[in-house]
């Protein structure tokens, strides 16, 4: 095997990699690192570091999501480890890339001002905002019927209602059979958890 | 229902409440802190003297299990916190209710990447359904060899009862079940076979209303391993159990399969 890849040998794997990604399959994009390895080869993570730098300009990135489980994940954002003098930093969620997920997600951030054009309102924004956060606040699960009342709080009952199917059909949240809402795969893939606790935490209202 | 009895009863309930509360905590329902373990650990002791039989003991053992389980919780917890710099949720659930829903939407634009995907038709993927309709069978070819199977004339106008017909039918086969049962329960299979695949097909559709409608409830025998019907005396609004959805497959060769 030759040490060193030709611009066309990566090219056509590039594209492959592009396809697998951005087009859904069964109900979600994006694609497991099994799949891409089998389809790939045992390089992919090489040919998706090719991608993300393609996607650079575009202000777009391949992102690599661990699927953990949602309490899981809220310990991991809730709790800041201390890490003693000298030791590595936090442990990195997850194992094998052939585990995650990887999606192409927006590099950077929308204006609210380009919110129409996805389709969402500030108010959806508002609430999907507030049933992660609370989600997140209790550990990882939440009663429905405690997110219902804490949106209601702002919000009429039918935009709620909407609102809760709409998160819940989109993956930013799951149900189990007990009613419990937990954080869905979109959320994972997409919010920047850590970062939206501390802008909470930090928030003042002016 | 002599007094000693009755207040025994009622002591017996109050110790499943205790468990009950307690075992929501484990399930991550309730907040530990939310149960008074104090109050709890007295009620326990003060019904302590009440038991005399085996069952009673080990519902007070239940109990005290239940309740050493919040306080082993509550211990976590406090650890957890303790031990590393904790963001405290009940403060996160105070910020997320005093922030106003613009600035909260507002904060989370600026966490917030969302998945970019497409959806796009191609001319290859319209050629690969043009050739897959190309070698469809046509539906009219299809149900001319379903008519062709003996016995199999089970229309679909059959199927799609009306409502009220529906109901009635249901219920002459409730009145059925409720008299082959005998205050016990028949074999599903005993139950929906008849003597014609058709009928056979009928009798199962009509008898998934049944159960779906709470006529009746189906089980699996833990001796046999078979599926059985077991009538309720009356239809319940309001079914108490979990629904559960059971998939019979109920084609030509099973029917053959059963009638043989």
């Amino acid at each position: 095997m030759p040490a060193r890849r030709g611009k066309a040998y990566y090219a056509r794997k590039v594209k492959k990699a592009a396809h697998m990604l951005f087009f859904k399959r069964h109900y979600r994009p994006g694609a497991w690192g099994w799949e891409l390895k089998k389809a790939i080869g045992p390089d992919y993570i090489r040919v998706l570091k090719v991608l993300d730098g393609l996607l650079r300009p575009l202000d777009l990135t391949v992102k690599q999501v661990f699927e953990l489980p949602s309490q899981e994940v809220a310990r991991e954002i809730t709790a800041v480890p201390e890490v003693p003098e000298g030791a590595e930093g936090p442990r990195e969620a997850g194992g094998s890339p052939d585990e995650a997920r990887y999606y192409v997600v927006l590099r950077g951030t929308l204006e609210p001002s380009e919110l129409k054009y996805c389709g969402w309102r500030v108010d959806d924004i508002a609430a999907l905002a507030m049933s992660i956060g609370l989600i997140l606040a209790r550990g990882g699960k939440a009663p429905r019927a405690d997110v219902e009342a804490l949106l209601k709080e702002k919000l009429p009952d039918w935009r709620v209602r909407a609102g809760l199917e709409r998160f819940l059909k989109a993956g930013y949240i799951g149900e189990d059979e007990g009613g419990m809402l937990y954080l869905g795969w979109r959320t994972l893939a997409e919010v920047d958890l850590k970062a939206l606790l501390n802008l909470l935490m930090r928030y003042e209202a002016s | 229902m002599p007094k000693g009895r009755r207040h025994l009863k009622k002591a017996r309930e109050r110790l499943e409440r205790i468990i009950e509360a307690c075992e929501e905590v484990e399930a991550g329902r309730l907040d530990p802190f939310a149960i008074p373990v104090e109050e709890l650990i007295e009620v326990v002791r003060e019904l302590f003297p009440l038991w005399e039989e085996p069952e009673d003991l080990s519902l007070d053992a239940r109990a005290v299990e239940a309740i050493s389980s919040v306080i082993r919780a509550q211990s976590e917890w406090v650890k957890e916190r303790s031990t590393r710099l904790y963001m405290d949720p009940f403060l996160v659930e105070e910020r997320i209710s005093a922030i106003e829903p613009e600035a909260l939407a507002l904060l989370f634009l600026s966490t917030w990447h969302p998945i970019v995907e497409l959806e796009q038709m191609t001319l290859l993927s319209l050629e690969l359904g043009m050739k897959y309709w190309s070698e469809l069978p046509s539906r009219e070819k299809a149900e001319v060899g379903l008519e062709e199977l003996p016995g199999a004339g089970m229309a679909i106008e059959e199927a799609t009862l009306e409502e009220e017909r529906m109901e009635e039918e249901v219920e002459a086969l409730w009145m059925e079940l409720k008299q082959k049962a005998q205050g016990g329960s028949v074999p599903y299979w005993e139950f929906v076979m008849a003597d014609t695949y058709s009928e056979t097909v009928r009798r199962a559709y009509l008898t998934s209303f049944m159960v779906s409608y709470d006529y009746a409830k189906l089980d699996v025998d833990p001796l046999k391993g078979e599926l059985v019907l077991k009538p309720r005396r009356k239809p319940r609004k309001r079914p108490k159990e979990r629904a559960t959805s059971v998939v019979i497959p109920i084609s030509y060769e099973e029917w053959e399969s059963h009638a043989s």
